[in-house]
């Protein structure tokens, strides 16, 4: 629990110190749910294999990008902790685009 | 007929599920705050010194005791996050990343005495400040931290780090910075690299152990390894650069997979900075002079004067000078409304960001349990952590306790196996820990 606790606290602070980058996605985000409104659940199912096809797109660039963006690199991958939090970062972050890229799509679709 | 989609979860459940998460980190709070003990005391708290240890506490102790006069003594208004140094030293990390002010950290509520602490009575329940001034208490905090011990050596000046080759990561930010500029002239060219480490207390006994293996590693980018000789001169007796043997002894196997050469109980004495040369004191006494092209300096360290020279510190035994406080309960063992944090404190381990963070908790539930007239009953175990990191871009999480068994947080990690995920902690995840542990939230 207290690690859990731990990682919360860092994911804030993190966060906290791009807090301005968050704020614009936010503000982005409800951009899109505001063109999404009156959608059908037709259009919203429609849009979400698209956002999904956008959070795997996502989630491999992550992956590729992360080791190197920390001045590493995937030779550094020695074990299956790495390749398990690797995989869980790039999950994380691909998780993120669907939620913010689905009202966007399903906002793109014709009203009906 | 139900569509197959329809079992899918709606927007607003969605929505209703993102908004628990606060709720679900509220009771991980909660559930770890329920065993602390709290008080309605107006007690006057005097905490010396506000590194980490002195800010996490008052952090902790503003929450626990609200009515409690809380009172900060530190003359320094910049707040150094001293674990990042080895980064900054070695090209990793700009020095701005380490570099923070104690205003944007101390909590609301505590009072600032922007002043050294030059003096302890414990028995009259005062500190003296270097201006002279009497801060009256009932119960102290020492978060003083060591001092680093650069004059025992001849001939050494500080100003001249980061020239001549000449490089030390812990005296400050710009002598982390300067460290680097000096490694990095050095790599270019390789030559001889002396590196050293005393005998007696370190805080963080791995920097000196990763400075080592990273200027490997920067002389291998550099392409100049092959032709440069690594020389590890180790105040400690034989085979032993580390205190944990099963470390000690990886890191020695991987040393010599380098070509690494280690030496043992000498002691840097003596300095010429413009011959470069290094001298080293064998314990009978025996001078080695020893030409380099860069030399790492690691000080002997020691408790700072106002506590070593005073009542508080412990007067005789392996800790002698040190605060001497209970390893168990870090209750000073004469003055019983005393405690310690941080590097200061006379215990076998532990200098180290991570000992804080396991251990002002327990400080700050201790001293308000001793406030509230009860025995402290919460007990330190000595749990130390030192990322050693191997190369750029891979480390080991080593982590230990008093009696050097390794204690893994998490049950997967292997402390031994050098990775990616160690040195992603290092390098992006420890800070945003020890903010949260200022702030008296882990």
């Amino acid at each position: 629990m207290y690690e859990v606790w731990l990682m919360l606290n860092i994911m804030w602070e993190l966060a906290w110190a791009v807090w301005p980058w968050l704020a614009a996605l936010l503000a982005l985000w409800m951009v899109f749910l505001w063109m999404a409104r009156g959608r059908s659940r037709q259009a919203w199912r429609g849009a979400l294999p698209g956002a999904i096809v956008l959070g795997v797109l996502v989630s491999v660039l992550i992956f590729f990008v992360t080791p190197g963006w920390s001045k590493s690199g995937l030779s550094d991958m020695k074990y299956w902790v790495d390749w398990a939090n690797l995989l869980g970062i790039a999950a994380g972050w691909g998780a993120g685009a669907v939620v913010l890229f689905w009202p966007l799509l399903a906002g793109l679709r014709a009203r009906r | 007929m139900t569509h197959p989609l329809d079992s899918r979860p709606s927007r607003r459940a969605l929505l209703r599920t993102l908004g628990a998460v606060p709720l679900a980190a509220g009771s991980l709070q909660a559930a770890q705050a329920v065993q602390a003990q709290t008080s309605s005391s107006r007690a006057h708290i005097v905490i010396a010194g506000s590194g980490l240890g002195g800010i996490a506490v008052a952090s902790r102790l503003r929450k626990l005791a609200p009515q409690a006069r809380i009172t900060l003594v530190e003359a320094k208004t910049e707040h150094n996050y001293q674990p990042g140094y080895t980064l900054v030293a070695t090209g990793v990390w700009p020095i701005e990343k380490v570099r923070n002010t104690n205003a944007e950290f101390q909590p609301e509520g505590v009072e600032w005495v922007q002043e050294m602490v030059a003096g302890f009575d414990p028995d009259g329940n005062t500190i003296r400040t270097a201006s002279g001034r009497k801060i009256a208490y009932d119960y102290l905090v020492v978060a003083t931290g060591l001092q680093l011990g650069y004059d025992q050596i001849e001939g050494l000046d500080v100003a001249a780090i980061g020239q001549n080759g000449l490089g030390s990561v812990y005296r400050s930010p710009e002598a982390a910075l300067a460290t680097w500029r000096a490694m990095d002239a050095f790599r270019a060219q390789g030559g001889h690299a002396v590196m050293t480490l005393p005998a007696g207390p370190l805080k963080c006994a791995g920097a000196p152990l990763k400075m080592t293996f990273m200027l490997a590693d920067r002389l291998r980018q550099a392409g100049t390894l092959e032709r440069s000789g690594v020389d590890f001169f180790s105040g400690l007796p034989h085979d032993t650069v580390f205190g944990v043997k099963v470390v000690n002894d990886d890191v020695l196997r991987r040393w010599k997979d380098i070509g690494i050469q280690t030496h043992y109980l000498q002691k840097l004495a003596a300095v010429d900075l413009a011959a470069r040369k290094a001298v080293f004191a064998s314990p009978e006494g025996e001078r080695t002079v020893v030409d380099y092209d860069f030399l790492h300096v690691v000080p002997p360290m020691r408790a700072v004067d106002a506590v070593r020279n005073g009542p508080l510190a412990a007067q005789a035994g392996p800790m002698l000078g040190w605060l001497e406080v209970n390893k168990d309960t870090l209750q000073h063992q004469r003055y019983v409304n005393v405690f310690g944090i941080g590097d200061i404190n006379g215990t076998p381990r532990g200098k180290t960001a991570a000992t804080v963070k396991k251990s002002a908790p327990i400080v700050a539930h201790n001293l308000v349990r001793v406030i509230e007239g009860q025995a402290a009953d919460e007990i330190f175990d000595g749990y130390t952590s030192c990322p050693m990191i191997v190369r750029e871009g891979s480390a080991m999480l080593i982590e230990f306790d008093y009696a050097g068994r390794l204690t893994p947080s998490l049950p997967m990690i292997d402390p031994m196996q050098e990775s990616f995920m160690a040195w992603f902690m290092k390098y992006r995840l420890l800070k945003p820990a020890y903010v949260a542990v200022l702030k008296g939230r882990v």
